[in-house]
């Protein structure tokens, strides 16, 4: 579901969602993410990776989607994973401390590594 | 009004089914309706009909009471008659005691002569009466006699015979008695008393019987009397009773027959009308009244007809209209989307951005008064010499697509003619000759156009009777005269060129008249001398801009509707990077709002649109390339130059795309500060506190609210100052210890 400058897309491996991230994560992301979101927990993955591999920019509406999202996650205890951060963004991160409540990754392949795919592992 | 497409047909009067024609009432049975129409029918008015029905009414009352009457006198008769024939009883039976009385009084008056001793059963009292027997008598006669004449009164004509004989009878018996008195005074009682037994005494029996008689016949009469009393007393209760029950029946029966006559077509002319109400004027009213219901369901027909007429006339009118509007809707529509399309080609013509000419700041500000205008500005590359720059800023003298349309035409004849010539004069004379040739009557393009190198400084400029330039030094404000006539209007013009240089620091503010001749509420114009007012005490570049955009919104008020296209060009010439320049600027002019002094890196503005913070952040980024910050550094600048300016837009000013933010990077030894400004100099900024992450997650607080926390956690310092009008974000990296940031100063 595209919006400005920004896409999101579904895909399911080792029981886990991954939500692919492409372009600038702002306002204009509303609308994608949150379809995207609401396609990864329709299935039964109990654990959703955000990748932001192909993110070039997140500004602090970016940082409330993200946030709305995670809130909704912990809510239905789905555990949310983030990777392909670069050293800025995991910095905001850790700064608006996120990565207090959802375990980042460099990289997809380090994710699927040291993530377990069921929720209650 | 119910659509005609969906009610039914107009016009045509449409038969109503049995109970609506009844008008809600309940079918009435076959008689009771027969007489309801017949009544409805007679040709007479409401009020005679209504009159007529109580006129019955009161008829059948007025009978019964005179029926009444008559039966109450006849009754009255007879009872007048029982009592005299009461009395007449009475009366004969007195008249019979006093002729019996008379008859023992002679007796006794005779027997009491006749022997000396009274027998032993009479008392010496009867016999010596008082008053004596003699008056006894006579007083007995005169009393019958009276008595007889009552008798005779009281009678009919028919029994005068009979008392004619028995006053003869009674004479008889005056006689007889004169006799036996005589007889008796002249001393023979027992004579006396023969007369009398003879005479006297048979005559009274005959008298008593007669009288008897006439007892006989009165009581008869009476009882005959009584009957027929009896008779008419019964008849008259009959008769009120059959009266009364005729006159309720009939009463009720004419005020049921009037009523329905009358509220039937009543109710059937606002079924009528609640179907006109409701758009359906196909219903028509059909009642047989030939009475005011009759007359009014006609006009009441007609006027549903005529209305029906009109309605279809309207209607189609209406349908007509709707459809005019959808093709006039259809036609602006187009001619928008046309215009947008036109706006954007406009645009397209127009610079994408301001050049970065090392050591100046070039800014401009377009804002057509419509959707298309007729001012432009261009900015000409000269491939063969990168060291000069073209700089045009016109005005055709028209506004909306045929300005565009010459605008257009304007700007490429300018840039083919600047590319073979390089005079400006020359330039506009060759441009003048062609727009002549093609451009319509009564239209002409006022132009300046400068070259400027960009090393020295120097600046080679004409003017097509364009609005003066205004020049900026250390001396003051001074106006750049060139002469020359607009283009367009006649043909072998010449245009005078004048060369000026401007030193660092100058600047020059090209503009078109839609700033000076734009009006306030009072009519009042902005003018010349206030615009070189505001040029005289601002060094210029973007924030100069800023400022006379704010001041003229400020000067024409809320609703202005824009006059004319408004175009702003500035020049500045800041010099060039490296250190000799940076102290070379007057601190005064190159102070950011936190006081620190420094060297303008960059200052420009930009439209409060969603997404421009990365326009911000791309000038910002290109302005502090030369500087070498460290990446880490420089993303971080990014996101807080991005947060800080989309607050201005959103919260500064409110996304208003006619307020700019007006961003200006400044550089010295100590620190890199960049300064975000907004049009919210009345809104505080709240301290910059963490926020409560566990809250939001738990839904307890909204998702929002990262802005100035990123920002302040994103530069070593964060100020915030503020005027009347406007908001200064300042932020401030340190380049103490910033090795690679000293080594690009």
């Amino acid at each position: 579901m595209p919006g400005k400058d920004f896409e999101a897309s579904v895909r399911y491996q080792e029981g886990v969602a991954v939500i692919d991230l492409r372009g600038e994560v702002n306002a204009f992301a509303d609308e994608a993410i949150n379809a995207a979101y609401a396609e990864a927990v329709s299935g039964d993955s109990a654990t959703v990776l955000l990748n932001f591999d192909a993110v070039d920019y997140i500004n602090s509406t970016g940082i409330a989607l993200i946030v709305g999202l995670l809130a909704m996650a912990r809510k239905a205890h789905r555990r949310v994973l983030a990777c392909g951060l670069s050293d800025h963004y995991r910095e905001v991160f850790q700064i608006t401390r996120l990565a207090d409540f959802m375990s980042i990754f460099p990289d997809e392949v380090s994710a699927f590594a040291n993530a377990p795919a069921s929720a209650d592992s | 009004m119910a659509d005609t497409r969906d009610g039914p047909e107009r016009g045509a009067a449409k038969p109503v089914p049995e109970p609506e024609r009844e008008g809600g009432l309940p079918d009435l049975p076959g008689p009771l309706r027969s007489l309801v129409d017949f009544v409805a029918r007679i040709k007479a008015s409401v009020h005679v009909k209504l009159l007529v029905g109580f006129l019955i009414g009161a008829l059948l009352l007025l009978g019964m009471g005179i029926l009444s009457l008559v039966a109450i006198e006849r009754m009255n008769n007879q009872v007048d008659e029982l009592n005299d024939l009461s009395e007449k009883v009475e009366r004969s039976r007195q008249a019979i005691y006093l002729i019996t009385a008379q008859s023992h009084f002679r007796a006794m008056a005779l027997v009491c002569d006749l022997v000396e001793t009274p027998p032993s059963d009479i008392s010496y009292n009867d016999c010596a009466p008082d008053p004596p027997w003699n008056d006894r008598i006579a007083s007995a006669k005169q009393a019958f006699a009276a008595q007889v004449d009552e008798l005779d009164r009281l009678s009919p004509p028919g029994q005068n015979a009979f008392f004619t004989g028995v006053r003869e009878a009674d004479a008889g018996f005056g006689l007889a008695g004169e006799k036996a008195l005589a007889l008796d005074e002249a001393g023979d009682p027992a004579a006396a008393l023969e007369v009398h037994l003879a005479e006297e005494h048979e005559i009274s029996h005959a008298l008593e019987d007669d009288l008897n008689a006439l007892i006989d016949d009165s009581s008869a009469e009476m009882a005959r009397t009584t009957d027929d009393f009896r008779s008419d007393r019964g008849l008259l209760r009959i008769m009120v009773g059959t009266f009364s029950g005729v006159s309720l029946v009939t009463s009720v029966a004419l005020g049921l027959v009037l009523s329905l006559a009358f509220v039937r077509p009543v109710r059937s002319i606002d079924h009528v009308l609640a179907s006109i109400a409701r758009g359906d004027f196909s219903q028509r009213v059909e009642v047989p009244n030939r009475d005011e219901f009759g007359t009014l369901t006609g006009n009441l027909n007609d006027m549903t007809g005529q209305l029906a007429s009109l309605y279809g006339d309207l209607q189609k009118k209406v349908d007509d209209q709707v459809e005019e509007l959808k093709r006039e809707a259809l036609q602006r529509e187009r001619i928008e989307q046309e215009l947008r399309v036109a706006h954007d080609i406009q645009l397209a013509f127009l610079p994408k951005e301001s050049p970065h000419l090392p050591g100046w700041q070039v800014e401009a500000y377009y804002q057509p008064a419509r959707a298309v205008g007729g001012d432009f500005y261009d900015f000409i590359d000269f491939p063969d010499n990168e060291n000069y720059r073209g700089i045009v800023v016109g005005d055709v003298s028209d506004k909306g697509v045929p300005a565009a349309l010459v605008m257009c035409a304007t700007r490429s004849m300018l840039r083919a003619a600047s590319q073979r010539l390089d005079s400006p004069g020359e330039v506009l004379a060759a441009v003048n000759e062609l727009l002549y040739k093609d451009i319509p009557p009564n239209m002409f393009v006022t132009c300046l156009y400068a070259i400027l190198d960009i090393e020295s400084g120097r600046l080679v400029y004409a003017n097509a009777g364009h609005n003066l330039p205004y020049l900026r030094t250390d001396g003051g404000v001074a106006e750049l005269r060139a002469t020359g006539m607009p283009l367009g209007l006649m043909p072998g013009m010449t245009y005078e060129e004048k060369t000026v240089t401007l030193a660092p620091d100058d600047s020059v503010l090209f503009h078109s008249d839609g700033l000076v001749e734009a009006h306030n509420s009072e009519r009042e114009m902005f003018g010349f001398p206030r615009l070189m007012g505001f040029v005289e005490k601002h060094p210029g570049g973007a924030q100069l801009i800023d400022l006379l955009v704010a001041e003229l919104a400020q000067f024409t008020g809320a609703g202005w509707e824009q006059e004319d296209d408004v175009t702003l060009v500035t020049l500045q010439r800041v010099g060039t990077v490296g250190n000799d320049t940076v102290a070379a600027a007057t601190p005064a002019e190159s102070q950011g709002a936190s006081g620190n002094s420094g060297r303008i890196l960059a200052d420009f503005t930009l439209p409060s649109e969603p997404g421009n913070e990365r326009r911000a952040i791309e000038r910002v980024a290109e302005a502090v390339r030369g500087l070498g910050l460290p990446a880490a550094r420089l993303e971080r600048l990014k996101t807080a130059v991005a947060e800080a300016t989309m607050n201005a837009m959103e919260h500064g000013n409110k996304y208003r795309p006619d307020l700019p933010v007006s961003i200006r990077v400044l550089v010295s030894r100590e620190a890199l500060s960049v300064e975000i400004i907004d049009h919210g100099g009345d809104q505080p900024i709240p301290t910059p506190e963490a926020p409560d992450l566990e809250a939001k997650l738990a839904g307890a607080q909204p998702p929002r609210g990262w802005g100035l926390f990123l920002i302040k956690n994103m530069v070593d310092d964060l100020r915030v100052t503020s005027d009347e009008t406007h908001r200064t974000v300042e932020l401030v990296l340190k380049l103490e210890g910033d090795d690679d940031a000293r080594k690009g100063l």
